[in-house]
């Protein structure tokens, strides 16, 4: 090593000239000063950060060892109006590995990989499924590829595109410890929700599997399913990054649809929240400051009767079964009907008790993910299952429009209700402009029209109405005459005209969404002359007069408003808005109720033990109830009474009511549209409806080729609406098949039935309590199931 | 071998040492070195899998056998090579690849194998007749090659790892091998400023230039150095930018000893810092990350604060290899194999490694002093610069010391352009090492 250091005096001998000159070894060594220097500094930096620094890094780092944990709050449940939970939090069992507690052993932890693996079918790793994969990625020998090529109808490679469906590798437990293992000390979740056996046995096992635990996390179980998917609706992953700023997690789940979906910030809660000090891998040192409890969402009480719901749900199902096995009475043809709804109304007060809508689809299906190809096999289905067709649904309403009609009519003055109109079977509009040419007048007839007496050749024709009759009997050329006005052979009827028709129609709360509180509420369409003029650049005629006052042409309205529409007569002219949520309560079971004036701050009621309400604040205090501007009650049982919200008041005098109802309850008598069945009077109990037979031409029906030129037999919507009892009226129910033909023949036993199964008559009369109900045992099991056997047997026959 | 020298005149040399003694010393030093990574690769292997394994040691075995190779054959070749630089660049070069079997055993494999290019580049420059003045004389023509591949970055640059800055080229014919311009950028302006700086060296004769004179002599150069300077920051390249600077200012000031220029081009250095701080986000989040990490630890200081953590962990003797948590810090094993050094080995490590940089440049400039030509000798001088920056502005970097840049230390962390770079560095200073000592021969 003497080489080193400052060279011997005889090296400078060899250097040359230049260098001597210049001064180059003079700076090369200054350099090489420098750069010891230099090095020098930042070994000095070394020690210094490490002999001294620790602790003033680690005190700078403080402010970084702090996190805040959050506790998910419980979702608030939903029940129906008798308590009967409709969507519930069950535990779904999720297997997790801690990779931190993982035993450092290769062939240990290798060991409990495999038997995970075993328990849960996760593989260990996924070279095998890799392959697998592999093999599945070819579209063509995928099933599920060749659904969506089906559905979308594309090539099967462009399929994958379409569904933005990537074919993901199934996580194997080796691939989720690695991906996780920069938290080795948070849960690393292998699968989620395995069955409770499982989850058992995975449990009991852990002592001899360290780092597996089983967590349960709360997922929503919907007991009553497809029956109420388009109500209750379900959840899944936030849609997008915008929810993260309202204070969702990222792998948090949020209502989609139905009331999960609209009543989102009233179910969710509010989570719970702490601040701990970690260490720096991670770990919880201890916790800081209070724990601010998680608040549980609130529970809703739907107004939904189950039993009523799941009778209407299994009539309409039955009824569009029926209706697809029977011959069409006019075309003698099978005919499809795959979409339908039933709404049933508390005549009283808007709430719903039953709210059909078919096709449905299982809402539990949804629990934990979102199964692709279930998804868009409903998405893709003309008739829409993931569609509220009750709500959402716009159709032509067809001969019940004639309601409206009529009302309107009424108080306008156009007619009197007894005053006759001559009713042919069809009438002639001569041509404004060539009033002599009849190659160029329209033509309009009623439905009798068509009906053609087999032996002499004659068609059909209602002769002379009034209000009544005309109703009962569901005379088109009546609603022509009061609607678009009638000047022929002396009589002379004025003119409603359809601006003041609208005007009555939305009072009915018809061309006008209503405020249920379910997504996708659908307005329907109430035209009037500017809507025809900017939309189709024509002037309103006579004849579209006339095509409105029968609910066809322009006229579309929801089942909902046709229920609605009907209330309103039912309960003298009050149009209550139509509600799914009879009330709200928190945790402890008070009704939740909120202050117009005051959003923001819920105001909790519960009955006193003389069932007066008591209000109190978030904190607990009582509240004066002159404070604040909210009516509540509770009846006798302390059951909390639901107070209607009036929407609009009907400008139709309550006698011209009277008449329109009357005219309903004529529908369901001897020579009504209706009276061809027995109704309910067997029981007492009188009813009141109108049918309707719509016509329509819609995209399904163009897709499947069911439109006809003029003058042939249209595609039709089977509609009905009726309440009961005529006298005191409880519920109102809409039923409404598409395409399903004659309102009369195909809606009407749809509402019929829906009625017994709300007053509990005929096959829905509650079971006798038989003695082994009581508190005595089964005394012959042998003796009593033929007799249940018998009775199921009758009560499916109708 | 004597064939291509570079001769500006003539000159009695004198053997330094015998010849058996400096090959003792040599293969002494080598058993150290060997020793070292020897005994910290078994240990690491212990501490991974609880016993011994073949297959965790070939690899050490290739290492060794290919210094062991090189040198024979360098010693055979070129007796009078400096016997100090093999040694160090074995102890760097397997300190690496333990560093790569304890961080990042996926790229062990492949730092073997630039290894073993490195090694191969490093004897074959050692022992080939070279003609310098080739070099030299086509000096532009060389910088301007690589200023093209540089540009061509810009076009056709990537990624190897998928993200951050795109400054490696894809090399044709050979799968997933990328090549990094800006590196040998770095050797062809030192081969640039040598040639520039002798051809023109008596221009800065004088002691006291005037400053168009000054201007007027290194005019050209400055255009060059711009050109180069301006593409890289247009890259981002922060780290070579620094470099090209401390090469710029380091040879002007080798080749003129005139310290107003050098003051004058430090001040120049300051404004461009500061106008970089303000132009673009990557140097004003790098010298805030460096001010003060502790605000933005969680994010974008996350390295440099984790850095620190480690260095602190590792004490005076370190936590031993494989015992410390160094794989905290992101990409450890390419920038910040410092720190890792530093948590795993401790103080004693960190010392052991830059007083191997020191060696390593004091060796550099001894050659470079000991040139017959002021091209050789600026030539020596400016990669001995690069070295020493390279590794100074890392280690400076990871202990905070300075705003990081991305460059790798040289022979220790994974990147396989560097690694050629620095091996044809270890190269050509081991050639020149033998030419100045066997000139003196004659």
């Amino acid at each position: 090593m003497s080489r080193m250091g400052w060279e011997r005096p005889e090296d400078w001998e060899e250097q040359e000239q230049f260098e001597s000159e210049t001064g180059l070894r003079g700076r090369l060594y200054f350099f090489r000063l420098v750069i010891v220097v230099i090095i020098g500094l930042l070994l000095f930096r070394v020690i210094w950060l490490q002999q001294t620094q620790g602790e003033e890094l680690t005190a700078a780092a403080g402010d970084n060892q702090f996190a805040t944990l959050q506790s998910d709050a419980p979702r608030g449940v939903i029940f129906d109006r008798t308590g009967l939970p409709l969507a519930e939090n069950i535990p779904s069992f999720n297997v997790t590995i801690t990779p931190a507690f993982l035993p450092d052993d290769d062939a240990a932890r290798q060991a409990i990989f495999e038997r995970l693996s075993f328990l849960t079918g996760v593989p260990v790793t996924n070279t095998v499924q890799q392959r697998e994969l592999a093999r599945q990625a070819n579209p063509y020998n995928t099933a599920v590829n060749r659904q969506l090529a089906t559905l979308y109808n594309e090539p099967i490679t462009k399929t994958l595109d379409l569904a933005g469906v990537v074919p993901q590798l199934p996580d194997s437990i080796n691939t989720i410890v690695d991906r996780f293992s920069f938290a080795e000390n948070l849960p690393a979740e292998i699968v989620a929700n395995v069955p409770y056996t499982i989850a058992q046995v995975i449990e009991q096992e852990s002592v001899y599997m360290p780092g597996v635990r089983v967590i349960p996390e709360p997922i929503r179980n919907y007991p009553s399913g497809e029956l109420t998917s388009h109500i209750v609706g379900f959840m899944g992953p936030l849609p997008d990054e915008s929810y993260l700023d309202q204070g969702y997690a990222r792998d948090d789940r949020v209502g989609l649809f139905g009331v999960e979906s609209s009543l989102e910030t009233f179910l969710k809660g509010v989570k719970g929240q702490r601040e701990v000090e970690v260490d720096w891998r991670g770990r919880e040192v201890r916790q800081i400051g209070v724990e601010t409890p998680p608040q549980a969402g609130y529970n809703l009480h739907l107004s939904i009767d189950m039993a009523l719901q799941q009778a209407a749900f299994e009539i309409l199902q039955a009824q569009m079964e029926r209706r697809e096995a029977t011959r069409d009475s006019r075309t003698g043809e099978f005919v499809e009907v795959q979409s339908g709804a039933v709404v049933a109304l508390n005549a009283k007060t808007g709430e719903v008790l039953s709210m059909v809508s078919l096709p449905t689809f299982d809402n539990n299906r949804f629990a934990t993910e979102i199964p692709v190809e279930y998804y868009l096999g409903l998405a893709r289905s003309d008739y829409q299952p993931l569609f509220n067709h009750a709500i959402g649904g716009q159709y032509p309403p067809g001969s019940v429009f004639k309601v409206v009609t009529g009302a309107a009519a009424l108080q306008e003055g156009i007619v009197s209700p007894n005053r006759f109109l001559d009713t042919p079977g069809s009438i002639v509009i001569p041509n404004r402009f060539a009033p002599n040419d009849p190659g160029r007048a329209q033509q309009f007839v009623c439905w009798i029209w068509n009906t053609i007496d087999p032996e002499t050749g004659q068609r059909g024709e209602h002769g002379s109405m009034n209000m009544y009759r005309a109703l009962a009997e569901s005379c088109d050329i009546y609603f022509y005459k009061v609607a678009g006005g009638f000047d022929q052979d002396g009589e002379v009827v004025d003119v409603l005209g359809i601006d003041r028709l609208s005007r009555y129609a939305n009072q009915f709360g018809m061309g006008r969404v209503q405020g249920v509180e379910l997504p996708a509420e659908a307005p329907g369409n109430i035209p009037t002359q500017a809507y025809k003029r900017t939309n189709f650049g024509e002037p309103w005629s006579t004849g579209d007069d006339y095509n409105s006052a029968i609910g066809q042409g322009f006229v579309t309205a929801t089942p909902l408003q046709i229920a609605q529409m009907v209330a309103v007569i039912a309960n003298g002219g009050f149009l209550y808005r139509p509600t799914v949520v009879n009330h709200m309560t928190n945790d402890k079971g008070e009704v939740v109720l909120f202050d117009e004036a005051n959003p923001d701050r819920p105001i909790f009621a519960s009955p006193d033990e003389n069932n007066n309400p008591v209000l109190r604040d978030a904190d607990g205090n009582i509240i004066d109830p002159e404070d604040v501007n909210i009516s509540v009650s509770f009846d006798e049982n302390g059951e909390y009474i639901y107070q209607p919200e009036v929407l609009n008041v009907l400008e139709v005098d309550r006698e011209y009511l009277d008449v329109i109802a009357e005219g309903m309850f004529l529908v369901n008598q001897e020579g009504g549209t209706g009276g061809f069945m027995t109704w309910l009077d067997e029981w007492g109990i009188t009813t009141a409806g109108k049918t309707g037979t719509a016509e329509f031409c819609d995209n399904i029906a163009l897709k499947r080729d069911w439109c006809k030129g003029p003058g042939e037999i249209q595609p039709t919507h089977a509609w009905y609406v009726g309440y009961a009892p005529y006298d005191d009226p409880e519920i109102v129910v809409a039923a409404f098949l598409y395409h399903g033909g004659e309102g009369s023949e195909w809606a009407a036993p749809v509402v019929r039935d829906v009625m017994k199964a709300y007053f509990q008559v005929d096959q829905y009369a509650p079971v006798e309590p038989t003695p082994e109900d009581s508190s005595e045992p089964v005394i012959i099991p042998e003796f009593v199931e033929p007799a249940t056997d018998e009775s199921t047997s009758e009560t499916t026959t109708p | 071998m004597n064939t291509t020298r570079m001769r500006i005149g003539g000159g009695i040399g004198r053997i330094s040492g015998t010849m058996p003694q400096r090959g003792r010393q040599e293969w002494l030093l080598l058993l150290v070195a060997a020793g070292f990574v020897l005994v910290n690769a078994v240990s690491l292997t212990l501490v991974n899998n609880d016993r011994l394994t073949w297959e965790a040691l070939w690899r050490i075995g290739i290492w060794l056998g290919l210094l062991v190779i090189a040198v024979v054959i360098v010693t055979r070749l070129q007796p009078t090579h400096d016997p100090f630089l093999l040694p160090v660049y074995g102890l760097l070069t397997g300190w690496g690849l333990l560093l790569q079997a304890r961080l990042a055993p996926n790229f062990i494999g492949r730092q073997l194998i630039w290894y073993a290019l490195g090694t191969g580049v490093i004897v074959l420059l050692a022992v080939s007749p070279l003609n310098l003045d080739l070099l030299r004389r086509y000096r532009y023509t060389l910088l301007l090659g690589g200023i093209v591949l540089l540009g061509a970055t810009l076009l056709f640059g990537v990624n190897p790892s998928g993200y951050g800055a795109a400054l490696w080229l894809p090399i044709p014919l050979v799968g997933s091998v990328y090549f990094q311009p800006s590196e040998l950028l770095k050797l062809l302006i030192i081969i640039f400023f040598a040639g520039y700086f002798a051809d023109r060296g008596a221009l800065f004769a004088g002691r006291t230039p005037h400053w168009k004179a000054i201007m007027r002599a290194i005019g050209p150069l400055l255009v060059m150095w711009g050109f180069c300077v301006g593409l890289l920051i247009w890259q981002r390249d922060l780290g070579a930018a620094a470099i090209f600077f401390i090469l710029f200012l380091s040879m002007l000031y080798l080749a003129s000893g005139n310290r107003r220029t050098v003051v004058a081009g430090l001040v120049l250095l300051m404004l461009f810092g500061l106008l970089g701080y303000f132009l673009f986000d990557v140097v004003a989040l790098r010298v805030d990350a460096w001010w003060n990490p502790w605000p933005d630890a969680d994010d974008r200081a996350y390295q440099i604060v984790q850095s620190l953590y480690a260095i602190v962990n590792g004490g005076v003797i370190g936590q031993g290899i494989g015992q410390g948590f160094p794989t905290y810090i992101p990409v450890v094993h390419s920038d910040f194999a410092f720190a890792a050094v530093a948590e795993e080995w401790g103080l004693i490590g960190s010392m052991t490694m830059l007083g191997s940089f020191v060696f390593l440049v004091y060796r550099g400039m001894r050659i470079a002093g000991r040139q017959r030509g002021s091209f050789a000798s600026y030539l020596a001088a400016g990669m001995t610069v690069l070295l020493g920056s390279q590794a100074l502005l890392i280690m400076g970097g990871v202990t905070k010391l300075l705003p990081l840049t991305g460059v790798t230390v040289p022979f220790v962390s994974y990147g396989g352009s560097s690694f050629l770079l620095n091996s044809v560095i270890l190269g050509l200073l081991l050639y020149l090492s033998a030419e100045s000592n066997t000139t003196s021969d004659e």
